[in-house]
């Protein structure tokens, strides 16, 4: 009978502490040997034509106070993934992306992406002695049990949001070696947070707003255990700049706003 | 069919009891007779066009180097192999005042060429590049190409392989102790970036009346040069230069053969620091040797 690998049958953990309510998970390199085409070919040979990375991606619910995003920093992380009987690890991945959304009927959700310089693979290059799972109690937070504070959302109401921070890396290599010397992170980072609410009074601006009436917003998004006034998760950012605003309606529904809002967070 | 598929025509060189085949991802060649009108009073237009020098020829390419091979055709031994390195290497301090070429074939077309321009590329995690410029003169009253541009038929090898001989920055190593490349005002190891290395040679061809082309070729001068990037700034460069040493060993990918790049007492002659907003500071050196 053929044997399958549920959801059950897997682990992800970082730095020795299990990640939980993973949704989806995703991770794998791809080979840089390029063939080396030359005048008079006879014969393919290959040759390695770029520095060898791998990626990881992982997409879980909110459940606790989440710590992928202490990662958007400079430190790098490492980890395993468990499957069955085969254990695959992987040293040295750097935060890419990280993202968190949520709609009305939905359990706020968050994303991540890494790049990955070190190894990743089989073996005994990494050994965490024993995985503790991050919290053994889940708080799970609802779309009712988020907060969010912008200005003039007093008789607007918000269907979803999404922010998405950009960390993007810089790969140095020296010759004669195969993992980077350094890895340098890049700044400014890239904050990108859109709404989409059902629009009462709610004005758009005109289009020529910028630069007489340019407009930055202070923003906070509160997020809570369902039913509780327990804070699991609170994301704040000042002096975002709104870069578009979209209007949409249509025969059966409300009209609703759309958003966007662009923030830069200078590194220290 | 007239057209020529790029697999049909291999480059070859010979240089003594060696063949090389070379992973060549270009090659030009050139063929120029130095010709100018002759123009005569009372006459309108020109008399003819009138040689003033001999023909010539060159042959440009860029290739992968292969760095291992037969060395000694009697023993069949393997071992660090590379002809034009070998004769850009050995040229350049040699005491010999004439110059003998190297044989190049390039499908079907073929000719005696003195390495005129040689120059090494290496980025980080790559194969390294390099390219060369031979002028062919003739000899004699042998033209400098001859042949036919024909496709070759070659054996062809179904097998898929690593190249495993060939030259490639990720197995190479620069010399650290005391190298430009490396030095920091505040003792910081920065990290060398890429090298391009090159190296020009200058002769002499010795005409005899009654020929063409040229009965023997006297070698002259070379300069050699290479510009490093790298991560650290070293600032203070000293009015008459500043003497440092350059060694570079690029190695095979299976890391079993070797040629080096020695260049003689080169003097540093430039610095550059430059950076670009969302972007790392570079720098960039010149150092340079004359033989």
């Amino acid at each position: 009978m053929l044997s399958r690998i549920r959801r059950e049958g897997q682990k992800l953990a970082v730095n020795g502490t299990g990640i939980n309510a993973v949704q989806s998970l995703s991770f794998g390199y791809e080979s840089t040997a390029q063939p080396i085409t030359t005048l008079g070919l006879n014969k393919v040979v290959y040759a390695p034509g770029a520095p060898q990375t791998a990626s990881i991606q992982a997409n879980s619910l909110m459940v606790y106070d989440d710590f992928f995003i202490q990662f958007t920093g400079e430190l790098p992380f490492s980890g395993q993934v468990d499957y069955k009987d085969q254990n695959v690890k992987f040293t040295e991945a750097y935060l890419t992306s990280y993202s968190s959304s949520c709609s009305i009927g939905e359990i706020p959700s968050l994303g991540m992406g890494a790049d990955i310089y070190g190894e990743m693979g089989t073996g005994d290059y990494l050994n965490f002695e024993t995985i503790a799972p991050h919290d053994t109690e889940l708080k799970i937070a609802g779309y009712n049990s988020i907060n969010i504070n912008l200005d003039e959302f007093n008789t607007n109401r918000v269907n979803s949001y999404s922010l998405d921070i950009q960390t993007p890396r810089t790969a140095v290599y020296a010759f004669n070696d195969k993992t980077p010397s350094e890895v340098v992170s890049e700044s400014p980072l890239d904050i990108t947070m859109q709404f989409s609410i059902d629009a009462d009074d709610y004005k758009i601006k005109n289009i020529r707003f910028v630069p007489e009436e340019t407009s930055f917003r202070n923003v906070s998004i509160s997020i809570n255990k369902n039913n509780s006034t327990e804070n699991i998760k609170t994301f704040s950012f000042r002096n975002m700049l709104l870069i578009s605003e979209q209007y949409q309606s249509d025969m059966n529904g409300n009209v609703q706003i759309s958003f966007v809002l662009k923030g830069t967070i200078l590194r220290v | 069919m007239a057209s020529i598929r790029y697999d049909q025509i291999p480059l070859t060189i010979q240089y003594g009891s060696r063949t090389e085949k070379i992973l060549a991802y270009d090659c030009s060649l050139s063929e120029t007779a130095d010709l100018q009108p002759v123009y005569s009073i009372g006459k309108k237009g020109v008399a003819e066009q009138t040689p003033q020098g001999a023909r010539t020829a060159s042959v440009s390419f860029s290739y992968t180097p292969v760095l291992t091979g037969i060395t000694n055709e009697r023993f069949k031994s393997k071992g660090d192999y590379n002809i034009i390195n070998g004769v850009a290497s050995g040229l350049k301090t040699t005491k010999a005042s004439q110059s003998s070429g190297v044989s190049l074939v390039f499908g079907g077309i073929s000719g005696e060429g003195l390495l005129t321009s040689y120059s090494v590329s290496l980025e980080p995690y790559a194969p390294v590049q390099c390219s060369v410029n031979f002028e062919l003169f003739g000899s004699g009253e042998n033209i400098p190409a001859s042949g036919e541009l024909k496709a070759q038929s070659l054996f062809r090898s179904p097998a898929s392989a690593l190249a495993s001989g060939v030259g490639h920055s990720a197995y190479s190593s620069f010399m650290t102790a005391q190298s430009p490349a490396t030095i920091t005002s505040s003792d910081e190891t920065g990290i060398l970036k890429s090298v391009n290395y090159s190296i020009n040679f200058n002769y002499e061809p010795v005409y005899k009346l009654g020929q063409e082309f040229p009965s023997t070729f006297l070698y002259h001068s070379a300069t050699e040069e290479a510009r490093l990037m790298e991560n650290v700034y070293e600032t203070g460069i000293a009015f008459t230069g500043k003497s440092e040493k350059f060694h570079l060993d690029v190695k095979s990918i299976d890391n079993n053969n070797t040629i080096s790049v020695n260049m003689e007492n080169p003097v540093l002659m430039s610095t550059q620091l430059r950076v670009g907003s969302n972007g790392v500071a570079e720098t960039e050196k010149t150092i340079r040797s004359f033989y």
